[in-house]
């Protein structure tokens, strides 16, 4: 088992190395500018005279590290290195793809540092946002926490809510209920999410309807009042999170209910469950203790998918309630091209992702005794 | 039992689908004027809340709140109330007024040096007194090539240095390079920092304005520059309350991340006993609430939760403004600004693949008879587009120099289709689509409109501007790109017609970045391509003209020259969507950036009998 964990956590190093590579390519291809966006302020489209915007441009990129190539290697012409399509009239040299070698490149300092505004991801610094000047180190943890504390508690919600549904299900497959429920589930499954949420609002959050519910935020707006106590924030935070958490939750009821009934039921006709009730155990115990382990295989896969969600959020859902979170974080990057933000969130999401699989595949040798990452010796 | 679960779902379904009538519309007030005073409510409702705390809505967060670094318009609409300036814009008589300044500078004779005298009680938050010193730290901080405000440090150019007076502590001197009227607007831009504060080793007092200038300085070569800008640039100074220093009468409390920025008053501020109307701070707490979800903006209105936005859709506005209960309680004005939008055309092609469709102004001018201008506002103002200025030259109707002989372009699509005639432009294949010969090949008039997909109201503008255009034969592919997308191919010139807007202030106005031949040549915002060398004659003089009514003049005769070579269709000005709530007093709205001063709210709601 050690073995086979410390030969996963060493396979994350080349795959994250590829996707931060695969990112960087990505982003640089994607059309504008991020010297473009940092040059914009509020006054500065009307007073400022082209030339020495042109100067601070060029002064920017250069500062920033983006005139410098991508990655170690380029393939060039044997006279340029920029490109083997180059116009310049030249000599022969210019027909003759060449691989370059680049040792200060982007990758490089992504790895190393600049000696400047940031010392590389292996002295663990993420460098600074383009358009916050903040580490982005502080705006990704300032922020994941909401994305995080969603994604893990809706998840957790659905499952409390989809296992007794899809238990009770599989027991009374032809009653009301079961038929009725999942008619319902289904119905929310395909509702759009920001809709959901648009409605949601317009009921529990408007006094011309039912005014139970804030329509924005996380907390009160200007912070909690001093001197309170947690037990107190938590009340008075509670409030703001009920949509929300609802809106998270809703759409994955389906499928999880579903997933659980078609496992369960499948379980259920098996021999050594016929065997359990041929020796009259109770049918609680028939369910309870043999058939619930082994239908948890597809449920820790579920579960392992949502770690990524918590660090890519739900841009939709943190926009219309306003919560501080990566999703909405993710997207004003791309827009203001802020790569080492996005570079930081590839690397992250790829991270955990990675983690999640693994600690889904240790988890499921603990479910099933039968899945062993030990070496088998002869014996 | 449910018998017919269909009908009933379609009922349910209607009921929410009905919307109100929207035959109530009680609207405030129009505000046709730069400058609007609200009048103060009469009847106090009991219910309105006491606390002197103003809710405003903010649809983005603060960049940061850094003094130097940062460039977003919440963080400057937060900086007018925590920091001071050594001039500020007076938003009433739409010019600029001494605030740490004891009066507007003298200017030499040829208009390169100012000289500044500081007024004695601005103290800082420490107790110290407001120095010279400050002033010269803050110009070298803006200066220095390792500070991280590229967005504004080109501003700072045409500072040559600063000359503290040997005889009065507080007077100084700036040297500028160049004659220019924005050498005394630009200070408006920019709060003074504590060089204590920032700077306690003084370090930059060992470099000089003209190091700071010199292309050959290698400032990362410099450990005791480079280790002072790393701290300044370091975040703390734009995001922790602790590190948040200011002149001004407010300071930050509360930063929650992507939620609000709190501010209180400072107790025994400097301003406290200032008769002016500028340095007033009504308010103990001004709480800024970020929300860009239009639907929750809307119910935080009506449930009160904000009491103030500049930053409403019109929709929602309209919405609001329609509600008797939100009525009740706001002021809802619209109030014009100095920004318009326009629809450019690319006069000058070259080195792109584009065809050569607006070389020709009296194609340019077919053009402006073509666009349905009333339409557009429409679009955007709805009921409300009949209060809507129209745009007619580069300058705003709001200005004393707009040349008010320039007559706005009237849709008429004969009149257009004529002049396109005459330029060469003919339906010689019948196909229903005009086209000429252009270099020897027959050219088809195919145009292609960019415009920025960030709102549906451009879309319905470009959609209702290739429709008008369909009538006279003209086909227009519309575009929607997004802002990096839309700015590289308006800077490269890769566009037929591009629609936009521009913001504007009540300052003297630089027409070079947006109309001399060089901001076309070195790709900035001169995106048409206007300009020859008598515009940019009157562009280099009316920059360095101080004596304001030859500048106007000079100003009046630019218009008429922009008005004469088409390279805008000048659509409107832009109005700005206000609601206030009525429980606050002393309201006046301004056309200058941000709409409103916060700090000249004064609560009603306690006061009134």
């Amino acid at each position: 088992m050690r073995s086979y964990l410390l030969k996963r956590i060493i396979f994350f190093i080349p795959t994250l190395l590829l996707l931060v590579l695969l990112s960087f390519m990505l982003l640089h291809l994607a059309p504008g500018d991020p010297v473009d966006r940092m040059m914009m302020g509020p006054d500065t489209q009307y007073h400022q005279d082209a030339g020495e915007m042109t100067d601070q441009r060029s002064y920017w990129t250069h500062r920033l590290g983006l005139d410098i190539p991508l990655f170690y290697l380029s393939i060039g012409s044997l006279e340029n290195p920029k490109s083997v399509f180059d116009n310049k009239v030249g000599s022969w040299k210019k027909f003759v793809p060449f691989l370059h070698f680049h040792s200060d490149n982007q990758f490089h300092r992504w790895l190393f540092g600049d000696n400047l505004s940031s010392k590389g991801i292996l002295r663990g610094d993420f460098g600074i946002s383009y358009s916050s000047g903040q580490k982005v180190s502080d705006l990704i943890s300032s922020r994941i926490g909401w994305s995080l504390f969603f994604a893990l508690f809706s998840v957790t919600l659905a499952y409390l809510i989809s296992l007794p549904i899809g238990l009770y299900s599989v027991q009374h497959p032809e009653s009301l209920f079961s038929k009725t429920s999942y008619t319902i589930l289904i119905l929310l499954f395909s509702l759009p999410v920001f809709w959901t949420a648009t409605v949601l609002l317009m009921i529990f959050s408007n006094p011309d309807m039912f005014y139970i519910f804030p329509a924005s935020g996380v907390q009160p707006a200007g912070g909690f009042p001093a001197g309170i106590s947690w037990i107190q924030k938590i009340r008075m935070t509670v409030p703001y999170l009920v949509i929300p958490t609802i809106c998270y939750t809703y759409s994955s009821l389906a499928f999880l209910s579903r997933i659980f009934r078609v496992t369960i039921s499948d379980v259920l006709k098996q021999d050594f469950i016929k065997t359990a009730r041929a020796k009259g155990l109770p049918e609680k115990t028939d369910v309870g203790k043999h058939a619930f382990r082994n239908t948890l295989i597809p449920v820790i896969t579920v579960f392992s998918s949502a770690f990524p969600s918590a660090v890519g959020g739900s841009i939709l859902l943190e926009t219309i309630f306003s919560i501080p979170g990566m999703g909405l974080t993710i997207y004003q990057s791309i827009d203001a091209k802020d790569y080492p933000v996005l570079i930081a969130v590839f690397f992250l999401t790829g991270l955990i992702t990675m983690a999640g699989f693994l600690i889904s595949d240790l988890l499921y040798a603990v479910a099933d005794p039968r899945i062993s990452f030990s070496k088998k010796t002869a014996s | 039992m449910i018998k017919n679960p269909a009908l009933l779902l379609c009922s349910f379904l209607f009921l929410f689908a009905c919307k109100e009538s929207g035959k109530n519309r009680n609207f405030d007030s129009i505000n046709l004027s730069p400058v609007v005073q609200l009048q103060d409510t009469l009847t106090v409702d009991p219910l309105w809340s006491k606390e002197n705390t103003i809710i405003s809505h903010l649809s983005s967060e603060p960049d940061n709140l850094h003094p130097c670094n940062g460039g977003s318009s919440p963080r400057s609409e937060i900086l007018i109330q925590t920091q001071a300036f050594l001039l500020s814009t007076d938003f009433e008589k739409q010019t600029f007024a001494p605030e740490l300044a004891t009066s507007l500078p003298e200017i030499s004779s040829d208009g390169l040096s100012l000289t500044y005298t500081l007024r004695k009680d601005a103290k800082w938050d420490n107790g110290e007194t407001l120095s010279v010193s400050d002033i010269i730290f803050t110009a070298k901080a803006q200066k220095c090539p390792l500070t991280n405000n590229p967005s504004v440090k080109a501003y700072w150019k045409n500072l040559k240095t600063i000359i503290p007076d040997s005889r009065d502590s507080e007077k100084f001197t700036m040297i500028m390079k160049e004659n220019n009227i924005q050498n005394m607007s630009f200070v408006t831009s920019f709060c003074i920092m504590q060089s204590s504060f920032h700077d306690p080793k003084n370090i930059l007092n060992n470099f000089s304005f003209e190091q700071f200038d010199d292309s050959s300085f290698r400032p990362e070569n410099e450990k005791a520059l480079l280790d002072w800008a790393q701290n300044f640039n370091d975040d703390k100074y734009g995001r922790i309350p602790e590190y948040l220093n200011g002149l001004g009468a407010y300071k930050v409390v509360n930063w929650e991340a992507g939620q609000s920025v709190t501010i209180i008053k400072k107790k025994n501020h400097w301003t406290a006993n200032s008769k002016d109307s500028r340095m007033l701070s009504y308010p103990e707490k001004i709480i800024y609430k970020v929300n860009k979800d239009e639907n929750s903006v809307q119910l935080e209105f009506k449930t009160q939760t904000l009491d103030v936005s500049t930053n409403l859709s019109m929709g929602s506005f309209i919405t609001l403004a329609s509600n008797p209960a939100v009525s009740a309680n706001y002021h809802h004005v619209l109030s014009l600004t100095y920004n318009y939008t326009f629809l450019s055309f690319n006069e000058k092609p070259e080195n792109t693949k584009r065809a050569k469709l607006f070389t020709d102004k009296n194609v340019r001018r077919a053009f402006a008879f073509l666009t349905p201008v009333d339409n557009l506002t429409k679009v955007v103002y709805k009921e409300y587009s009949s209060y809507c200025k129209r745009m007619i030259s580069n300058v705003s109707p709001l200005k004393p120099e707009f040349n008010s002989s320039l007559k706005a372009i009237e849709l008429n699509i004969d009149t257009a289709v004529l002049m396109l005639n005459k330029s060469g432009w003919t339906d010689s294949d019948a196909d229903g689509i005009l086209d000429k010969l252009i270099d020897g090949i027959k050219t088809p008039l195919k145009v292609e409109l960019i415009y920025m997909n960030s709102s549906p109201d451009w879309k319905d503008m470009a959609t209702l501007i290739a429709e008008s255009y369909a009538k006279a034969g003209i086909k227009t592919e519309l575009m929607p790109v997004d802002l990096r997308v839309y700015m590289e191919k308006a800077r490269q010139h890769d566009f037929d017609m591009l629609l936009g807007s521009w913001g504007g202030t009540s300052f003297p106005e630089d027409f070079s970045q947006l109309w001399h031949t060089k901001s076309w040549l070195n790709n900035g915002s001169n995106y048409s391509g206007f300009g020859n060398p008598e515009s940019d004659a009157l562009i280099d003089s009316i920059k360095t003209e101080i004596n304001i009514e030859k500048r106007n003049k000079m100003i009046m005769r630019f218009q008429e020259m922009i008005y004469d070579d088409q390279p805008y269709v000048f659509l409107f000005c832009s109005m700005r969507r206000n609601l206030v709530h009525k429980r606050f007093g002393n309201v006046s709205l301004f056309a200058d950036r941000p709409g409103l001063l916060l700090n000249n709210f004064k609560l009603l709601s306690t006061t009134a009998e």
